[in-house]
C-alpha cells in the first residue's frame, strides 16, 4: 500500500500556508532585533569587563547556549506567566499574564536566545576592529561611547552581515516550533489545514517550500548586501 | 596526535555501547520492535497487530510512574488479545499523527477515543462495535454562568487538540455560522495546557465530555463542567485502513466477548470511575 | 469513586520546587537515548561528510550539483519538517521500490534524519577548513617528495583539522540540542519522557527547568572537552590563537 502524493494538496496548502507567512516573518524579525540590541549590550558589558554584571552576562550566554531552543520557548511559558502573576498579584496591576498574548512570548523567548549568540559574534566583531581606528577617534576629541558608536560598530556590523543572515535563518527556522504554544504559524497551519483531508505528507512538502524559499532569498539578499558593503571597504578590517 | 584520536574513539565507541544497553533496559517504556508490515499468515488468521495510541490522555492513554503504557484504551486492547490470542503490540505518538502513522502502514489500529466524523469515515474504516461513549459537549469552567450551549460561543475562544474531533466539529459550526467561533490549538502541554488557558482566562470554553472532565476535576482541579447537548453521536471506535475488513471484524469479536464478560465495564468503572459502557448506543 | 490514577499529584499550577530533584531523578535514565542518537548521527554524518566535501572540492560535474541542492536543503529546512519528512516520505517513496520500511522502528528515521543534517553542516566545515590551508603547504610537500596521501595526511589535515575545531565543536553541541526535536516522532529520549512525566503529573515547569539542567551540563562537558582538544592541537606547534585585543578594551 503506497502513499499517493496529491500534487493539487501540495498547491493548495502552499495557498493556505503563506497566508501565515507574514505571522512567520513577524516572529523571525522582531527577535531578530530585540535580540542584536540585547546582543550589543552584552557584547559591551564583557568587554569591558563591568565587575558583577559581567558575570550574569557569561552566565546568560552560557546558559542559553548550552539550552535548546525548544526549552526556552517552554520555560517563558511557563515561567512567565507566573512570575507575571506573582508581580501583578503584589504591585496590583491591572493586567494579568493572560491578557498578554501568547506571541509575545515568542518574541521574549526568542530574543534571549538569538541576543546570547549574537552577543558572542559582535564580540569577534568589535574585537576585529582595529584599535587604531579607537585610537585615531580620541585623537579627534570623540568621548568612548561616541567612538564605539560612530566608528567601531559600524565597521563591527558591517563585517557581521553574514551573522545577521545566519542568525535570521536560526530564527526562521526556530520559529516551526511556535506551534507548541499555539502559535499558528506556517508548521502549525500545515497541521492544521491537513487533519480534514490528513494529507500531511502534502502539506509538510509545501512548508519545506516556503522554509527553503526563504532561506535561499535571504541568503541572495545577504550576498547582494555584502557586496555593496564592501564596496567602501579599502584595505579591510583586521 | 594519534593519542588524541584513539582517545576519541574510544569515548565514542564506550558511550554508544553504554547507550546502545542502556536503551534496550526495561526503563523506558515499551515500543514495538521491527516487524512485518504484514500481519496476517497466510491462511489469513490475525496473529499479531501494532495499536497506535497517544500518552497524552490520563487514564485513557498514558504512561504511569512505573514507565508502563497503561489507561482505559491500552487494557481494552490488551484484554481482547488475550482473548484471541493476538499479540497487541503499541506503538505511542503525539496524537495527531496517529491517522498519518495509519496511512503510512506504521501501525494497524488507532486507538484514542476516536469518534466517527464523516471526513474520517471518506478515508477510514471504522469497526462496527464502539468500545466506549465520548458525547462531546461545550465544556467550560465550573464558575461559568453565560455559556450554556454552542451558540453562546459565538465570538469566543475555543481550544482544541489539532486533527481531533473537536476540531472537525467546531470547523463544521463556523464553515456554517460565518467563523463566529475563534479556535485556538493546543501546544505543548496537551490537556494541562487546555486547563491553565481555561483557568487563566484565556480562552472561555473547550470540548470534552463528561468521564475526562470528572476525571481532571478529581486529580488535577480543573474546575470544569460540562454544558449543553452531545455535539455528536457519542460512540468510540478503533480506526483502520479501509481495506482491513477482517482485522476490524476480529476487534469487533473481541469488544463483544468483553461486553458478554463484563470485562468492558469492570475497565471502565476501573479508569472511568463509572461504566460509561452502559450508555453506548447500540 | 476511587480512580485508580498515576500520581494523584494535585495539579494546581503550584509550582513545586521539591519536584525538581524528584524528576531529574526520573529524567536522567533518557540521557543515554539522546546520547545514542547524538552519537550515532555524529558517525553516520561524518561518513556522509567525507564524501560530499570530496564531491565539493573536487568539483565533480553531477554529483557537485546535487551535493550543492542537498546542503541547501538540510540549510533550508526546519529540523521539525525534515523529521516528518523522512519519517512519513521516505517510506513512501521506498514502497514504489517495493521495500516496505514503514514498520521500522522510529529511532532509525530520527538519527538518518539528524544524519543528513549532521553531515550537510560538517562537509561545509570540511570543505572550509581544507580550502583554507593555504596551497603552498602542499606544494612545499610535493617538493619535498611526499605523495599526495602523503601530503594530506601529514601537513593540511592537522591544519585543516585545527582550523575546523571550533566550528567542529560548535556543531557537536549544536547537535545534541537539535535532538530535543526527536519527541515529535515518539522517542523517549529527554524530551519525550519529559512530556510523558508531565502528562501524568502536570508539573511541567519542574520538568522543563530539570531538561533545561542537564543539557547545560551535557553542553558544558561537550564544550571543555572541545576547548581540551583545541588547546592540545594548538600546543602541537600549529598557528596559536590568542586574543591581544582583549586587554585593550577592558
Amino acid at each position: 500500500m503506497g502513499i499517493k502524493i496529491d500534487y493539487s494538496f501540495i498547491f493548495s496548502a502552499l495557498v493556505q500556508e503563506l497566508k501565515v507567512l507574514p505571522l512567520t516573518l513577524t516572529i523571525t524579525i522582531v527577535p531578530l532585533m530585540f535580540g542584536l540590541g540585547i546582543g550589543i549590550i552584552i557584547a559591551i558589558i564583557r568587554l569591558r569587563k563591568i565587575p558583577v554584571v559581567d558575570r550574569i552576562a557569561a552566565f546568560y550566554v552560557s546558559f542559553v547556549r548550552g539550552t535548546p531552543l525548544l526549552l526556552h520557548i517552554m520555560l517563558i511559558y511557563f515561567a512567565l506567566p507566573m512570575a507575571f502573576d506573582a508581580l501583578a498579584l503584589k504591585y496590583k496591576w491591572s493586567l494579568h499574564s493572560k491578557d498578554i498574548p501568547i506571541i509575545v512570548f515568542i518574541f521574549v523567548a526568542f530574543s534571549i536566545n538569538a541576543g546570547a549568540y549574537m552577543s558572542e559574534i559582535i564580540r569577534s566583531g568589535i574585537l576585529s576592529v582595529n584599535y587604531g581606528q579607537v585610537e585615531a577617534a580620541y585623537s579627534v576629541g570623540m568621548t568612548a561611547p561616541q567612538a564605539m558608536r560612530r566608528i567601531v560598530l559600524p565597521q563591527a556590523l558591517a563585517v557581521n552581515l553574514p551573522m545577521l543572515c545566519s542568525m535570521f535563518i536560526a530564527l526562521l527556522q526556530g520559529s516551526s516550533l511556535a506551534f507548541s504554544i499555539s502559535i499558528v504559524e506556517v508548521t502549525g497551519e500545515a497541521n492544521i489545514y491537513a487533519a480534514a483531508s490528513f494529507k500531511f505528507l502534502e502539506a509538510f512538502i509545501a512548508a519545506a517550500i516556503i522554509y527553503w524559499g526563504m532561506t535561499i532569498l535571504v541568503e541572495r539578499i545577504t550576498s547582494i548586501l555584502e557586496k555593496r558593503v564592501q564596496r567602501y571597504n579599502r584595505g579591510g578590517v583586521t | 596526535m594519534k593519542k588524541l584520536v584513539l582517545l576519541i574513539a574510544v569515548i565514542l565507541t564506550v558511550s554508544t555501547l553504554l547507550a546502545s544497553c542502556a536503551s534496550n533496559s526495561s526503563s523506558t517504556p515499551t515500543v514495538t520492535s521491527s516487524v512485518t508490515a504484514n500481519s496476517t499468515t497466510t491462511t489469513g488468521k490475525i496473529t499479531k497487530i501494532v495499536v497506535g495510541t497517544g500518552t497524552q490522555f490520563p487514564n485513557v492513554c498514558f504512561i504511569d510512574a512505573n514507565g508502563k503504557l497503561t489507561g482505559y484504551d491500552v487494557e481494552v486492547l490488551r484484554e481482547i488479545g488475550k482473548h484471541l490470542g493476538i499479540d497487541v503490540q503499541f506503538q505511542t505518538m503525539d496524537f495527531s499523527n496517529l491517522l498519518l502513522s495509519l496511512d503510512t502502514g506504521k501501525i494497524d489500529v488507532v486507538s484514542h477515543q476516536m469518534e466517527k466524523n464523516p471526513d474520517r469515515e471518506a478515508k477510514y474504516l471504522f469497526n462496527s462495535e464502539p468500545y466506549n461513549v465520548f458525547p462531546v459537549k461545550v465544556t467550560v469552567l465550573q464558575n461559568n454562568t453565560t455559556i450554556n450551549s454552542i451558540d453562546d460561543l459565538k465570538g469566543k475562544t475555543v481550544i482544541v487538540g489539532a486533527t481531533s474531533n473537536e476540531q472537525y466539529l467546531i470547523d463544521q459550526y463556523n464553515a456554517a455560522h460565518n467563523n463566529a467561533i475563534k479556535v485556538v490549538y493546543t501546544g505543548n502541554g496537551g490537556t494541562n495546557d487546555v486547563i491553565t488557558q481555561l483557568k487563566s482566562g484565556r480562552v472561555d470554553a473547550t470540548l470534552s465530555t463528561q468521564f475526562a472532565v470528572d476525571l481532571l476535576n478529581q486529580a488535577y482541579d480543573a474546575q470544569e463542567k460540562t454544558v449543553g447537548p452531545a455535539l455528536s453521536n457519542s460512540d468510540t471506535y478503533y480506526i483502520l485502513r479501509k481495506d482491513e475488513t477482517a482485522l476490524a471484524a476480529v476487534l469487533d469479536q473481541g469488544v463483544r466477548a468483553l461486553e458478554a464478560d463484563g470485562t468492558l465495564s469492570k475497565l471502565s468503572i476501573q479508569w472511568f470511575g463509572q461504566d460509561y459502557t452502559k450508555q453506548i448506543t447500540k | 469513586m476511587a480512580v485508580e490514577y498515576g500520581n494523584g499529584v494535585n495539579m494546581g499550577s503550584v509550582f513545586d520546587i521539591k519536584l525538581i530533584p524528584e524528576y531529574l531523578v526520573k529524567l536522567i535514565p533518557a540521557i543515554p537515548t539522546t546520547l545514542l542518537i547524538m552519537v550515532s548521527a555524529l558517525f553516520c554524518g561524518t561518513i556522509i561528510a567525507l564524501f560530499v566535501a570530496l564531491v565539493r572540492l573536487y568539483k565533480i560535474p553531477v554529483l557537485n550539483q546535487l551535493a550543492l541542492v542537498y546542503v541547501s536543503f538540510i540549510r533550508g529546512v526546519p529540523t521539525l519538517i525534515q523529521l516528518f519528512l523522512v519519517f512519513y516520505g521516505i517510506p513512501s517513496v521506498l514502497l514504489l521500490l517495493n521495500i516496505d520500511i514503514s514498520r521500522a522502528p522510529a529511532l532509525i528515521f530520527v538519527i538518518v534524519t539528524y544524519s543528513l543534517g549532521m553531515g550537510a553542516f560538517l562537509s561545509e566545515i570540511i570543505r572550509t577548513a581544507v580550502n583554507s590551508v593555504d596551497r603552498g603547504q602542499s606544494e612545499a610537500a610535493y617538493s619535498v617528495g611526499m605523495t599526495s596521501r602523503e601530503a594530506f595526511v601529514r601537513i593540511v589535515f592537522p591544519q585543516a583539522l585545527l582550523v575546523a575545531m571550533p566550528n567542529l565543536g560548535n556543531l557537536v553541541i549544536s547537535s545534541m540540542k537539535e535532538t530535543s526535536l526527536a519527541f515529535s516522532l515518539g522517542i523517549f529520549d529527554l524530551v519525550g519522557i519529559g512530556k510523558v512525566i508531565g502528562a501524568r503529573t502536570f508539573h511541567f515547569l519542574e520538568i522543563y527547568i530539570d531538561l533545561a539542567i542537564i543539557y547545560f551540563v551535557m553542553c558544558f562537558i561537550l564544550e571543555k572537552v572541545f576547548t581540551r582538544i583545541e588547546a592540545r592541537l594548538q600546543s602541537r606547534g600549529h598557528k596559536p590563537i590568542t586574543n591581544h585585543m582583549e586587554e585593550k578594551w577592558a
